[in-house]
């Protein structure tokens, strides 16, 4: 029922992550290779794919960290070579490991990078935001040295909150993660979705992204090989399966 | 931005107890300067005081001496002994004044040379000598150099700079951060130019701070041309080290080649360039022979002897007044008659050797000030220097104002001597309100060091944005 | 094993890439130095060959002068320059180097180089001991921090520790590789600092200087490999280590050497002008003044010299009394002044001494004493000469009071000696203190520095066993 509603909204309301033949080559080697990519609000895209299948290169095109060789690379519809400051006024993004200050607590953690968005939020707000994201406020005051991945991950979540953005860059973010705290991040995963957000997702994590995803696509050597849309009517094994073949 | 980056960075930084320790070396840097300076400074008060008493004892010993012996109630064994005949008292071969230099409020700023100028001149009719503890110094306190304030803004400051901001970005980096901060929408470049700015300003604080004890305790006025200058000059020095170490921390390198390179960059530009221009200098326009000229000024002595008889028939050509005696015949009048007779005349000759002297010093300096422009560091000691008025130049115009008292003060004696009067009680007055200090007024001080400062800012600003440019990829 | 970590060690370091930079830039900036210093020491020799040589001419060349007239007329001395100033200017430039000889007083010496330079000079010159003293140090350190924290860092140390190695192996491994290292690479700066020996025609006896100098420095380069081991390994980490060697630096090499200076100053004080002139003042009252016939010291004299020759008037003594008087005088006077010249050498002793007992804590002051001795650029050397000066001083004076008392009728001071004589006037040399003077003095140094070795060693195997391997 929901994914209907959101292949419906796919079409009411645009493209919020798109590549358009996205080349990144370093020298000779093309490490992303003609890449096209659309991702509606609403979307979580599975970018799954072996070590150095250009996961991890796509989504720094996407931030702007990386320029692109040739094609383009587009957020709610703005080039990230031309317009930076708008594009990243729009994303959030998690690196593989979260890392804030840790002589910060949580709370001002996302104070700080709230503000940096251009946010300035009440305490009272920023704790419902880390609330939002898991992080109970009796946590949220301590300092983050003490805090363990999945905490710092969620207050990583809290500021992509917080800066009210529209989509969201994941590297492996449930690596490193017990089961329980991986089970969680994907329950908020879900929820970020149904209330409209476009994420984008690199993971090693087949059944996790089975789980999650609304479509899944599988890089291999710099290229998309496959892609595929997630309504349920596949089993983890099946994906495992084609992942396998693919790479 | 910059305000947001001030909360934040402050906020980590006095989490951080490395920050505290520096903050505490700055404190205890600047206040051992102030400590060092002020012993410094009280041992040469103590000591120019001792030599006014000594000289207002013996001031008032000889004029006891000679109101008895105008009463008739003392006698003396020759006019040598009479403090009542002016050669005794202007003094050829003793009496004379003693006019001190009294170290002064804003020494505090730098020793410079103080430690090796004179702290008093004794003028007499002939002449004047110097006298200065410089004489009796261990010479080996003198070539390590003084822990004072010019010392600590020159060299030690950039290092608490450098500790506190070699890993500016570079931390980040490790940390982890960096990837966070960077998706932001905000330009890389003005987040780590407000960084450096916020720790700017905690620095800046802390060393406005630590000067305090020079404008509160030590006179120096914050107004003066000294008290802004010097709080100008470390603010400039801390803004030009601050973007030395952004512009390598936006190298991209990481904390521990980051630290070498900052490290590298203050060995460069605070320890070898002042050496390489010492060198230079020395190289380029050497100080000239003093042997030699002590040699030059024996042959001149030796030159005015053999003319003597020539410029003494003139001297009793122009006062017939003065009759001519043979040796035997003439009593010690006449002697000293021909001595300071002759004297204007000699010293004008004697004046001649030092000028080429002088001006190959005066060479040397005009090539050092060029040099100033290599290194922050000469700019800032040359101009703590200056404004503490502890400068070659300063000593100079010390020197040529203790010239002129000599001038006066021969001309004065001089005058009684040839009049045939006597120093008497009048004249015991005039000698007590003579000056017995020599202060000059700064001759409107050079601010050479401070533009070459800002000059040095301004290309440390300018290497570090382009460095930026080049290297942030936003 | 241990060689095989020495070798490990020595690769490690030389493949490093500020090694070869460093190395090469620190050799070019010897270069310099020694080239600018070498230049500077045999333009001073000259100088000082040509003044003294003219100084003895005029003394020569005084003209028809009565023998006190030209005791007062006096004469300049100059410190000479020993050879290996150009390797160490010590406190050269802060010394007076003309010494005005004459009757009746002992002169200060005068016109330090320094006073005639400005201010920025007193920053520092570059020289041979200037690159050893205080950059090589630096060097080794940057060579040394990273030796355990890496190893540690990078989890080589756990591989490492799980093939057996005893971490004091792994130390003396390290230790062993770095010496060899630090050895060879100082090397060539010896030979090269010997260079100057051979320009400027040294004899033997400096060649043993030199030898000894080389020693201390390489036993104060081996307390800066030891404390860049320890802590490296006290650090366990890059940045740690790094930022602990560059404190230690500044700390040891900077801020230790000034602090020294004020301490001394404060617990030794020198004497001020006042004082000093005082005391000499008091003193000479209480003697013979040869110029003052009324002086109870000289009547006292008179009356004893005519009792013992049995005489009444001075008129009728064997010897013209001016002359004897003046020697007497003479001789009073040298002592007063000696005796307030060793008073302030005692006093710089102690200074020295306080800055002897802060080596405990600074190498960098130990060594730079040693070198100074060594190099004949030292205090010491400078108050060898001012007694040598003094001395001769007293030589030349009492040549013409002999001369005057012998030779002369009594109140004959009319009566001259001319260039026949003067030229016969005894001549000043001056030598430093030989070698063997100065050995024994080195003892205590040597000790301290050998302590700080041993110390260091001691505390960096100590970090290394404590050194956790992950």
């Amino acid at each position: 029922m929901i994914l209907r509603l959101i292949i419906a909204r796919n079409l009411t309301f645009g493209v919020m992550i798109e590549a358009q033949a996205l080349t990144k080559a370093y020298g000779g080697h093309k490490a992303v290779d003609n890449l096209n990519l659309k991702i509606a609000p609403g979307e979580l895209y599975c970018l799954l794919g072996a070590n150095g299948a250009g996961k991890t290169t796509t989504i720094n095109c996407f931030l702007g960290f990386l320029p692109v060789t040739s094609g383009r690379v587009l957020i709610d519809g703005l080039d990230v070579a031309e317009k930076p400051l708008e594009v990243k006024r729009r994303l959030a993004y998690l690196p593989e490991v979260v890392m804030l200050y840790p002589t910060l607590s949580g709370l001002e953690n996302l104070d700080y990078f709230s503000r940096l968005a251009g946010f300035r939020h009440r305490t009272a707000q920023l704790l419902e935001y880390l609330e939002r994201a898991g992080l109970p406020a009796a946590d949220a005051q301590r300092r983050l040295g003490d805090y363990s991945k999945g905490m710092r991950q969620k207050v990583g979540i809290a500021i992509a909150l917080a800066k009210e953005a529209k989509c969201l860059l994941l590297d492996e973010p449930t690596s490193g993660l017990d089961p329980g705290a991986s089970n969680d991040f994907s329950q908020l995963l879900r929820e970020l979705t149904a209330q409209g957000m476009a994420i984008l997702m690199a993971t090693h994590d087949i059944f996790r992204a089975k789980d999650v995803a609304t479509h899944i696509g599988i890089m291999r050597a710099g290229r998309l090989r496959e892609q595929l849309e997630n309504r349920g009517d596949f089993e983890a094994k099946e994906l495992e399966a084609l992942y396998l073949q693919t790479v | 931005m910059y305000f947001l980056q001030l909360k934040f960075e402050l906020r980590r930084l006095a989490r951080s107890p490395l920050t505290w320790l520096l903050l505490l070396c700055l404190l205890v840097f600047f206040g051992f300067s102030f400590y060092s300076s002020s012993q410094h400074l009280h041992r040469k008060a103590e000591s120019v005081n001792a030599m006014l008493e000594a000289q207002q004892k013996e001031l008032t010993a000889q004029s006891l001496l000679a109101d008895s012996l105008r009463r008739g109630t003392a006698e003396v064994a020759g006019w040598w002994q009479d403090p009542t005949n002016p050669i005794v008292v202007g003094g050829i071969w003793r009496g004379g004044r003693v006019v001190v230099v009294p170290p002064q409020p804003n020494n505090y700023l730098a020793l410079g040379m103080q430690d090796l100028r004179p702290d008093a001149w004794l003028l007499r009719m002939t002449g004047k000598q110097a006298r200065g503890d410089v004489e009796f110094e261990n010479p080996v306190n003198l070539s390590f150099g003084a822990f004072d304030l010019a010392f600590v803004i020159a060299f030690l400051l950039p290092l608490l700079v450098i500790a506190l901001s070699f890993d500016l970005i570079s931390a980040e980096r490790e940390l982890g951060t960096l990837p966070m901060l960077r998706a932001q929408p905000v330009m890389g470049r003005k987040l780590f130019f407000a960084k450096a700015l916020a720790r700017f300003s905690l620095l800046a604080a802390a060393a406005l701070l630590a000067l305090l004890p020079f404008f509160l305790l030590a006179g120096v006025s914050p107004f003066s041309a000294a008290g802004l200058g010097t709080v100008v000059l470390v603010l400039l020095s801390l803004l030009l080290w601050f973007l030395v170490a952004l512009g390598i921390n936006l190298l991209g390198g990481n904390s521990a080649v980051n630290a070498l390179q900052c490290v590298g960059a203050w060995l460069i530009i605070a320890l070898l360039l002042p050496v390489l221009a010492n060198m230079l200098s020395e190289k380029l326009s050497p100080i000239p022979s003093r042997a030699a000229f002590l040699n030059s000024e024996r042959a001149t002595d030796k030159y005015l002897e053999e003319s003597r008889e020539d410029r003494l028939s003139a001297f009793y050509q122009q006062h017939p007044n003065y009759e001519r005696k043979s040796e035997e015949e003439q009593d010690w009048r006449d002697y000293y008659r021909e001595l300071l007779g002759l004297m204007p005349q000699e010293d004008a000759i004697r004046d001649s050797i030092n000028r080429p002297f002088d001006e190959q010093i005066a060479a040397q300096e005009a090539l050092s000030e060029k040099l100033l422009w290599l290194s922050p560091s000469l700019s800032i000691y040359a101009q703590l220097g200056v404004l503490a008025g502890t400068d070659r130049e300063a000593g100079q115009s010390l020197e040529a104002e203790a010239e002129q008292l000599r001038q006066r003060w021969s001309g004065w004696f001089t005058d009684l001597f040839m009049e045939e009067k006597a120093v008497d009680a009048s004249a015991y007055a005039a000698i007590a309100a003579f000056p017995s200090t020599v202060e000059t007024e700064p001759p409107s001080p050079s601010y050479r060091g401070v533009l070459g400062l800002l000059l040095q800012c301004l290309l440390a600003g300018a290497w570090c944005f382009w460095v930026a440019q080049r290297r942030m990829v936003q | 094993m241990l060689l095989t970590i020495a070798r490990h060690t020595i690769r490690g370091t030389v493949r490093e890439g500020r090694f070869r930079v460093l190395s090469i830039a620190l050799l070019l900036l010897f270069l310099c130095a020694l080239y600018g210093t070498y230049d500077y020491y045999a333009s001073l020799r000259t100088q000082h060959a040509q003044a003294s040589e003219m100084a003895r001419g005029q003394w020569e060349n005084q003209g028809d002068k009565n023998p006190h007239s030209a005791a007062h007329y006096g004469t300049y001395v100059f410190k000479p320059i020993f050879p290996l100033a150009y390797f160490d200017r010590g406190v050269d430039s802060y010394t007076g180097n003309t010494l005005f000889l004459e009757a009746h007083r002992s002169n200060q010496a005068k016109y330090a180089l320094a006073q005639d330079q400005v201010a920025t000079t007193r920053l520092g010159v570059l020289t041979p001991a200037f690159v050893l003293t205080l950059l090589f140090p630096l060097f080794i350190l940057t060579l040394g921090f990273g030796v355990a924290a890496t190893e540690r860092q990078n989890g080589n140390l756990r591989m490492m520790l799980a093939q057996g190695l005893r971490p004091a192996t792994l130390f003396w491994g390290n230790v062993l590789g770095l010496w060899a290292l630090v050895l060879l690479l100082v090397l060539p700066f010896f030979i090269l600092g010997g260079l100057g020996l051979v320009f400027a025609g040294a004899p033997g006896d400096y060649w043993w200087r030199y030898l000894f100098i080389c020693l201390f420095y390489v036993l104060y380069f081996g307390c800066f490999i030891h404390l860049a081991l320890l802590i490296s390994a006290w650090a366990g980490r890059v940045n740690t280590a790094l930022v602990g060697v560059l404190s230690l630096w500044v700390l040891v090499c900077l801020v230790m050497p000034r602090f020294t200076v004020d301490a001394a100053r404060q617990l030794a004080p020198t004497p001020s002008w006042q004082q000093y002139q005082m005391a000499l003042q008091k003193d000479l009252k209480e003697g013979v003044d040869g110029h003052d016939p009324a002086s109870v010291y000289t009547q006292r004299l008179k009356e004893q010299t005519l009792a013992e020759h049995g005489v009444d008037s001075v008129h009728q003594l064997p010897f013209n009394w001016d002359g004897f008087i003046m020697q007497k005088g003479e001789e009073h006077e040298t002592l007063v002044y000696e005796k307030q010249r060793q008073k302030l050498a005692e006093i710089y002793k102690r200074q020295l001494s306080i800055h002897q007992i802060m080596g405990f804590t600074s190498p960098y002051l130990l060594l730079k004493g040693v070198s100074e001795r060594l190099a004949a650029t030292d205090v010491a050397t400078y108050f060898s000469f001012l007694s040598a000066a003094e001395k001769y001083r007293i030589q030349l004076v009492g040549e013409l009071n002999g001369d005057l008392r012998d030779n002369f009728k009594y109140g004959d001071w009319d009566g001259t000696r001319g260039q026949e004589f003067y030229s016969n006037n005894s001549t000043f040399s001056f030598s430093p203190r030989p070698l063997t003077e100065i050995l024994p003095e080195l003892l205590s140094p040597f000790l301290v520095l050998l302590g700080w070795l041993v110390v260091t060693g001691l505390g960096g195997l100590f970090f290394y066993q404590r050194l956790r391997p992950f």
